[in-house]
């Protein structure tokens, strides 16, 4: 995928101003930067989610600008959004048929889920309970599988790890990283920002809707500005 | 767990509930000391937002009870337990989504004035506390870099501001327990440890004590003074934070 020069926002407010990175395959590139700086609505752009003033974004050499959720989806592009991410009236398994509800054939559409059951076995267990009553974590592993489901080329991510203990931290990040290695492209906003740049390629610094940095996990960290501005010391 | 010699604020006792067949919250014993900033952590799903939810009378408990600065207050709805001093924020933020974020911060405040039908009409009556009000709610925002988006519809702020504004709610009024689910979740790092800077600025200088949840042990254990390890519904381990460190069952379940 390659962005360049987007502008967008919502409503006639524009948020990005003007930012350009690409995702090669099978790569894993991050997102961070401080609170409201536009790192969502990156992730809310390229799936079709907010307003588009200007820039365009290439998928597959396609342009997909402006195109909509539903035929990204089938395109290849699967998005697990922070909040309000699960239908919390259905269990899990209600959950993952919905992701699910585009594959025509029932036997087919059974072995993607039990696909995401090897990616997150704690979610086959908890199966027929209702999302709404998963904790926090639970809940962020269901939305990260739903988005698996139409196995994605690009799957989008937007801070996975959040509210999840310790061990799952790294213990998803792995996940992400083998999910990579299966064949899929992950872009990935996260505060959790040295845990996800060790899983990382690339990684593009965000501020005030625009690109302050790019670069590798360990030029990043060694950005006097990007430690300034958000990772703080230590 | 040696914590005999400070004054109790909240003491829960064998407080349990059941969700179906789920023991959610499984007979569990603690207490809090006054102006103590506690640390609850355990794995996804042990229950320790369910505590949190019994413990602010969200929900209801099957059994035990909560005793808050030594009064029974198993059968009060959670608005007279934030009344008398006890808040709590949520770990999905509950905010006014038709209010900017200034007027978000000027609801929490307990007993204003101008809420008085009969006062509402006298302007002097109620003009310099709305003043005081605003001026805190700035000083607020400063701390927590909300001043850029002050006027922002509350839903037109990103997730990681909205934690950050339910957290400034909470600091609006002078409570004497506040409950934190996961504060500094969706937060950028280089703000987590200010907030908890602030937190214990509070505690310091208002002797308001903080019960949190949070994952981030490496900011939360430089804080707290007690630490409670939360596992299958059940308190599994307490102690400060280098004794439960040291514990390797600990290390099994959650590290």
């Amino acid at each position: 995928m390659s962005v360049s020069e987007l502008v967008s926002g919502y409503g006639k407010l524009a948020i990005l101003q003007s930012v350009s990175f690409d995702v090669l395959e099978r790569e894993i590139v991050c997102v961070i930067g401080p609170n409201g700086s536009g790192k969502s609505t990156i992730l809310k752009t390229v799936f079709g989610l907010t307003n588009i003033f200007g820039g365009s974004i290439l998928f597959d050499g396609k342009n997909i600008t402006g195109i909509s959720p539903e035929s990204l989806a089938s395109m290849g592009i699967s998005y697990a959004p922070q909040r309000e991410n699960v239908f919390p009236n259905l269990n899990v398994i209600e959950n993952l048929e919905i992701g699910a509800v585009t594959i025509g054939n029932d036997k087919l559409r059974k072995l993607e889920i039990s696909r995401v059951f090897e990616h997150f076995p704690q979610l086959q267990a908890l199966g027929k309970k209702k999302a709404g009553t998963l904790s926090g974590g639970e809940r962020q592993m269901l939305a990260i599988g739903r988005a698996l489901i139409l196995q994605p080329r690009l799957l989008l991510l937007d801070e996975p790890t959040a509210s999840l203990a310790p061990h799952l931290v790294a213990d998803v990040l792995q996940r992400i990283r083998k999910i990579r290695e299966t064949g899929v492209a992950v872009l990935i906003v996260e505060q959790n920002a040295r845990e996800v740049l060790e899983i990382s390629d690339r990684g593009v610094v965000i501020a005030s809707g625009k690109k302050v940095f790019e670069g590798t996990p360990k030029e990043i960290s060694d950005d006097a500005d990007t430690i300034k501005l958000f990772l703080g010391a230590s | 767990m040696s914590k005999q010699e400070s004054k109790e604020i909240l003491t829960v006792k064998k407080l349990t509930k059941t969700f179906g067949g789920l023991v959610a919250v499984d007979s569990v014993d603690l207490s809090i000391n006054e102006a103590s900033i506690t640390g609850l952590i355990g794995p996804n799903g042990s229950g320790k937002s369910t505590l949190f939810n019994l413990i602010s009378g969200v929900t209801t408990p099957d059994a035990g009870n909560i005793r808050f600065e030594n009064e029974e207050i198993d059968s009060l709805p959670s608005d007279m337990r934030f009344k008398k001093g006890l808040a709590r924020g949520f770990q999905d933020p509950r905010l006014f989504f038709g209010m900017n974020v200034f007027e978000n911060m000027l609801v929490p405040p307990i007993n204003q004035k101008g809420e008085n039908p009969l006062f509402a009409i006298m302007k002097n009556l109620w003009r310099q506390q709305e003043i005081d009000l605003g001026g805190k709610a700035k000083s607020v925002m400063e701390e927590l870099r909300m001043i850029s988006v002050a006027l922002n519809s509350a839903e037109e702020i990103s997730a990681g501001q909205m934690k950050l504004l339910q957290l400034g709610q909470l600091l609006m009024n002078s409570p004497k327990l506040v409950l934190l689910d996961e504060p500094t979740a969706g937060v950028a790092p280089s703000l987590t440890e200010e907030i908890f800077e602030i937190i214990k600025q509070m505690r310091d200088q208002r002797q308001i004590t903080f019960f949190i949840i949070e994952h981030k042990l490496q900011v939360l254990f430089k804080y707290v003074d007690f630490v409670y390890v939360m596992h299958r519904g059940r308190i599994f381990a307490g102690g400060t934070p280098e004794e439960v460190v040291a514990n390797p069952e600990l290390r099994e379940i959650y590290l």
